[in-house]
């Protein structure tokens, strides 16, 4: 399996052994308000994430009373939703570097990484549809409901991919 | 009752048969965190969502009554998931839970937010048939949400400084 491959173990090594790793290992004790406030930003981008792609969601199986507002919600949400995967990007990016064999070295890391790239490209697909004139996607259908499902799915396993890190 | 015996009734919790059977299960604990965090996600997300708007800066063209109408029932089937699940986390950790600070002060802050909620409600939200589309709202609705922005972060915020070792009353 990847995390069992030499490259990635031997990165894994020199990760560690860097002076930001040291840096951020030492953080940990003497500041560990800082690793909880980047924590804190990766939540709060999961957030955005999780909420934009739910009431996409709920939007397409008709929770929101509105055909009108499908369209435009899902247009709206596109620009948050990539603004908070870079937010997380970022502060995915420095965990790492605090915890590189913990998260890289992780059987739940790369199915984490693949299902937000899933999830991701489906929201995109779905904002696309949805705009499509004049035969666009709408809530209710039965490919609307399939869309639906599969991104609550896709991101609900996302979640739990990310919170299995520390145990795979 | 006093502060000893609550904290000895609420540690003789890790003995009951059932929590017992959840923490000798290898992936209970992990599957309740993650739904766990889901719930609370979405919780934070869509009030921070009305919370934008009240401060204006997002969705100006929708108005409040509406976004409330539409958001907050999907809010409280959320909050609901993430009690029922944060209290049985509590039941399961509630030795390192009992006399953390960071735990407490993740407590405080949302009963401090369901307040400013109620006020928003009791109070300026009366009158939102008046501004329902203003830009900016008004003064109150502008603190009642840059209110509830800061309480629903400090409550992510603790909700993570409580793993840490240091956040125990011997430490923070």
């Amino acid at each position: 399996m990847y995390y069992d491959n030499p490259a990635l173990q031997d990165f894994v090594r020199w990760l560690s052994a860097t002076p930001v790793s040291h840096w951020l290992q030492a953080v940990s004790t003497s500041a560990p308000v800082l690793l909880a406030t980047v924590q804190t930003l990766h939540l709060l981008g999961m957030s955005v994430v999780i909420t934009a792609n739910g009431f996409v969601a709920i939007g397409l199986l008709g929770g929101l009373r509105t055909g009108e507002g499908l369209a435009s919600l899902a247009r709206k949400v596109v620009p948050w939703v990539m603004t908070a995967l870079g937010v997380m990007l970022v502060t995915g990016a420095i965990l790492i570097v605090r915890w590189p064999a913990r998260i890289l070295l992780s059987r739940a890391f790369l199915p984490k990484l693949v299902l937000v790239g899933c999830g991701t490209a489906l929201l995109l697909h779905i904002a696309r549809a949805v705009d499509r004139r004049p035969d666009g996607l709408r809530s209710r259908t039965s490919t609307a409901t399939v869309l639906a499902t599969m991104l609550l799915l896709v991101w609900t396993a996302a979640l739990i991919a990310g919170r299995w890190i520390p145990f795979a | 009752m006093s502060p000893a015996d609550l904290g000895q009734a609420l540690r003789s919790m890790q003995d009951w048969p059932v929590v017992q059977a959840i923490g000798q299960n290898a992936y209970a604990f992990p599957l309740l965190d993650a739904a766990h965090i889901l719930f609370q996600a979405f919780v934070v997300g869509s009030i921070a969502a009305l919370d934008l708007r009240l401060l204006g800066y997002a969705l100006m063209k929708r108005p409040v009554s509406e976004l409330v109408q539409r958001i907050l029932p999907w809010t409280w089937i959320a909050f609901g998931g993430a009690t029922v699940t944060g209290v049985v986390l509590f039941v399961l950790n509630v030795v390192r839970f009992v006399d953390n600070r960071a735990f407490m002060i993740k407590m405080l802050l949302m009963v401090l937010a369901g307040a400013n909620m109620l006020a928003f409600h009791k109070g300026v939200y009366r009158t939102v048939g008046t501004w329902d589309l203003q830009s900016p709202p008004p003064r109150g609705a502008r603190i009642a949400g840059a209110l509830s922005l800061v309480l629903w972060i400090g409550v992510v915020f603790f909700g993570r400084y409580l793993w840490y070792p240091w956040s125990s009353s011997a430490g923070f």
